[in-house]
């Protein structure tokens, strides 16, 4: 006991010596970009660890162990002066692919949820679904052999159809829906416009298909479920792996989907399809079992 | 003056127009919040980005009310006050300031202004709508004026109707209550290729408050059709009709005990709405409105009038850069009114209005929202040219938090009648001049100054609503005696004149707890502190109280609703004040079938026992609104 306590003391004033100087990068000092800040930050300095938060304006990087870039712009900012590692929060993963793909010393936590997780929900939600249908954008559809990949690991078939352009989005819905009994709605600037998400999901409703997003807005909107981290859900997981990498050096490893993660149920549309949920609370321990 | 104004805001939507978006996703599509309202701007923001204080009335709130009534809804709003004269003329006002014809505030329903342009209010009884057509409804409080124009003064009701293609399928229903409550209400709708319909059928008739006879009839037909040939093109048409035979009068007249007054509105409104690219809009807008009321009231004297407003409106939204939103509107609006007993004239009374309105978000940051609107109105009818400016501010610290400064500027009319009032009868062989309009009647007018505080912790299912406010409202018209030498009776008239002021200093809230998904609450409160002359103090509630909770067991909702005003008089003369402190409950319970569901509903209300209603003229002077109840059964299938 008296030799654990001292251990301890010597881990902790250890640490505290070697306590790493990080510099978080925010695309804006307010919003989730602050929100996410300030849950990592808060998590590092109460270890002893200097947490320095800037913007790309006041980017002065001289010194830091590590950068944590919070953002696009961030991330964009943080790869123009190269040299030290960093780590990319809240940017999706096709657009972490676009900007920092193969550069070395840069990895990232994804805003995404992981595709194999998003269709687990949608089972344990839609018990007895056999296909989901997927409209796929000139962006998003690079994730189609992984979506095929994710879907034979829930059990389930997938079906989808890639478009070029918005008008073509509505016959896409109709040719899925033959064969489907849910939609998942990937990030893709073509099929998730947000001129024409009301409409979209109305014509979802006119099909009586539910559909399953990503982030909280769009369940509001008119999706039946989503599946999303966070903000302070992500500088939390962000900080438990910036800790658990510090050695004499950072060793981050390669990009990864976020552990954690909240599910919404949008309640109207569900008792409009006449669909039985159970609660986001029962949906989110019976998912995290899975995981 | 007029042409300077429409350059001004030419250039002031010239230099904001924004840059090209971002052509791939970024973090910002994640989170970037989606419309939740539409009417303080007629850009579609999260209220807390919106700039002026917007309460949204849900389907979920309608239905565990219990209320019958549209108008009745208004009293979820912080503030709303809502009262009865006789069982034909209900009245809704913001911040009082209420008589038989609230004018100070607008009601729209799907952009469609249901005044009625003859005496400025809303005939809310007659409106062809029913509260199972209703999605949901935003309150503007506070002036709205820089965007819905004229009458938008105290604030504005936007109501806004489901799409078809919600309510696929057959639905009837059967509701009876004691007080003579009787209710029918049928609907079907269907889809047919890329467009679906509804048409809906009310039959009703109630008694609210059994002083003079006021048994009230009414039928309605609604018509509501959508049609998405492309994901990016939304047409709707709707048109309907309400009839009301009314015991009682129609125009604040109740001069006898067997008076009656039979009413007929009716509709069309067609309506484009096209998303361009990303973020850009345009929306095309045509209606027309009929208001008809023939009424009997003594001898030769009769109380009716006929009253049409024709629109045809074209705006263009254009949201699709990150830091700059805007708007951009015009209005062409005829309004007509026949309305002999008041304006000496068989002839329709004409005013042609001519809007222009633009609003500018500056978002220079996520945490800062600058808001610029106004609107230019010319009307006919008085020769005069409006504006009615705003300017918001609205800083998001955190994303829990919003705080919002704002000004704004709102204007309103009497209605065509009070700038051409000619009442005349004759005594025997005398002529008695009544009433006469001789001067230039302006506009009544309010400056309105705000801070308003949000806030929202969904994981706690907790979101609140607050504002200080400080209203000046100035040239409110008021009587005044002239002479008259034609007047062979005694010489002399009423006439109209902008002469009154009064200040007002304000704190009101509503809080909104889930705290779990099958319990919710919804507590609003107001604080008015009002000086000026003693009647418009006498005018204003020095505070209300609303609250609606609902929980669900065992199947069943049960639903509490609780009503309070502290004393006030409405405006219509003499001593008789109002207040009510009215206690609701709603039990219900839904079974499935095999194609739908069926649900039955028990509607308790005023459970304390009665509550004064009173409207203090003619003989409505003691109106109690006693407790009452009513059973609903109701089948839906598809």
């Amino acid at each position: 006991m008296a030799c654990g306590a001292v251990l301890g003391c010597l881990g902790w004033s250890g640490l505290a010596r070697s306590a790493p100087a990080i510099d978080v990068l925010v695309s804006e000092p307010a919003g989730i970009y602050q929100e996410t800040a300030a849950s990592m930050a808060q998590v590092l300095r109460g270890e002893g660890w200097k947490v320095t938060v800037s913007t790309p304006e006041r980017h002065a990087p001289q010194g830091p162990d590590l950068t944590v870039a919070i953002g696009t712009r961030a991330l964009e900012a943080a790869l123009a002066r190269p040299g030290r590692p960093v780590l990319s929060l809240l940017v999706p993963r096709l657009t972490y692919e676009r900007l920092a793909a193969g550069q070395a010393g840069v990895t990232a936590l994804y805003l995404d949820q992981p595709l194999q997780r998003q269709l687990q929900l949608l089972v344990l939600a839609l018990p007895g679904l056999k296909q989901v249908g997927v409209p796929l954008g000139p962006m998003s559809q690079v994730q189609e052999p992984a979506l095929r990949r994710a879907a034979m690991t829930a059990g389930i078939q997938v079906g989808s159809a890639q478009i070029q352009r918005g008008q073509d989005l509505r016959a896409a819905l109709d040719a899925l829906a033959e064969a489907s009994e849910a939609f998942v709605l990937l990030p893709d600037p073509v099929v998730a416009q947000r001129s024409t998400l009301q409409s979209l999901f109305l014509h979802t409703y006119r099909l009586r298909k539910p559909v399953l997003a990503y982030s909280a807005p769009l369940a509001e909107s008119g999706a039946l479920l989503a599946l999303y981290a966070t903000p302070a859900q992500l500088g939390e997981e962000a900080a438990a792996w910036v800790r658990e990498s510090w050695g004499s050096a950072f060793r981050l490893g390669a990009p990864r989907y976020p552990q954690r993660f909240t599910v919404a149920v949008n309640r109207t549309v569900a008792r409009s399809l006449e669909i039985d949920l159970p609660g986001e609370a029962v949906l989110t321990r019976q998912l995290e079992a899975l995981q | 003056m007029l042409k300077r104004a429409f350059v001004a805001l030419a250039c002031a939507y010239a230099v904001s127009v924004p840059a090209a978006p971002a052509d791939a996703f970024s973090e910002a599509d994640y989170f970037a919040e989606q419309p939740v309202v539409l009417s303080a701007s007629r850009l579609s923001q999260p209220v807390s980005r919106a700039p002026a204080a917007v309460t949204v009335i849900t389907r979920e709130m309608i239905e565990a009310s219990g209320f019958r009534h549209l108008v009745d809804v208004l009293r979820l709003v912080p503030g709303f006050v809502v009262g009865w004269a006789g069982g034909n003329m209900p009245a809704a006002t913001y911040i009082g300031f209420g008589g038989a014809y609230p004018h100070w505030m607008q009601v729209m329903v799907d952009g469609r202004s249901v005044y009625v342009p003859s005496y400025g209010n809303t005939s809310w009884r007659a409106v062809p709508l029913t509260l199972d057509d209703v999605d949901r409804i935003e309150v503007v409080r506070g002036p709205n004026a820089a965007n819905d124009g004229l009458n938008s003064m105290l604030g504005t009701v936007h109501i806004f109707t489901r799409h078809s293609a919600t309510t696929l399928g057959g639905m009837g229903e059967l509701a009876a209550g004691n007080k003579s409550y009787r209710e029918a209400n049928l609907r079907y709708g269907a889809e047919a290729g890329s467009g679906s319909w509804r048409l809906g059928l009310v039959g009703r008739e109630d008694e609210r408050h059994g002083v003079a006879e006021d048994h009230a009839t009414d039928l309605q037909l609604n018509f509501r059709g959508d049609l998405q040939p492309t994901l990016r093109d939304a047409l709707m048409l709707q048109f309907g009709a309400s009839k009301g035979f009314w015991q009682g009068s129609n125009v604040g007249q109740l001069i006898h005990d067997d008076q009656d007054a039979y009413y007929l509105s009716a509709y069309a409104n067609l309506q484009w709405k096209r998303a361009l690219a990303e973020g850009r809009e345009w929306q095309l807008q045509v209606h027309h409105t009929l208001n008809q009321n023939d009424e009997d009231i003594l001898g030769t004297l009769k109380g009716d009038y006929r009253t049409t407003g024709s629109s045809v409106q074209f705006a263009y939204l254009d949201q699709s850069g990150p830091e700059w939103h805007t708007s951009l509107s015009g209005e062409y609006r005829l309004n007509r009114v026949y309305l002999p007993a008041l304006l000496g004239s068989t002839d329709y009374f004409r005013d042609h209005i001519f809007r222009v309105s633009g609003a500018v978000d500056w978002n220079p940051a996520s945490q800062w929202v600058l808001h610029a609107a106004a609107m230019i109105e010319r009307h006919s009818d008085t020769d005069s040219t409006y504006l009615s400016p705003r300017l918001a501010l609205n800083w998001l610290p955190v994303s829990e938090h919003a705080f919002r400064l704002g000004y704004s500027h709102g204007l309103s009319a009497l209605g065509l009648y009070a700038s051409n009032t000619d009442i005349k009868i004759m005594r025997g062989d005398k002529l008695d001049q009544l009433y006469l309009s001789v001067n230039e009647l302006g506009a009544e007018k309010i400056d309105s100054y705000e801070l308003g505080y949000l806030f929202s912790k969904p994981k706690l299912g907790v979101t609140l609503d607050a504002r200080i406010f400080h209203n000046r409202i100035y040239d409110i018209v008021d009587t005044a005696t002239i002479p008259v030498p034609e007047d062979t009776w005694n010489q002399e008239a009423e006439t109209y004149v902008n002469q009154q002021e009064v200040r007002q200093r304000g704190f009101e809230y509503q809080l909104r707890w889930r705290p779990s998904p099958d319990s919710w609450l919804v507590l609003s409160q107001s604080w008015i502190s009002t000086s000026g002359e003693f009647w418009y103090v006498e005018w204003v509630p020095r505070n209300t109280l609303s609250m609606l909770a609902g929980h669900s067991v065992g199947g069943i909702d049960v639903s509490l609703g609780y009503y309070h005003t502290a004393q006030f008089h409405w405006d219509a003369g003499g001593d008789f004040p109002s207040k009510y402190n009215r206690l609701d409950l709603r039990l219900s319970r839904a079974w499935k079938t095999a194609d739908g569901k069926i649900q039955a509903s028990l509607v308790v209300q005023s459970l304390l026992g009665e509550e004064f209603e009173s409207f203090p003229g003619y003989l409505y002077q003691q109106q109690y609104f006693d407790r009452r109840g009513y059973l609903s059964l109701k089948y839906e299938f598809r």
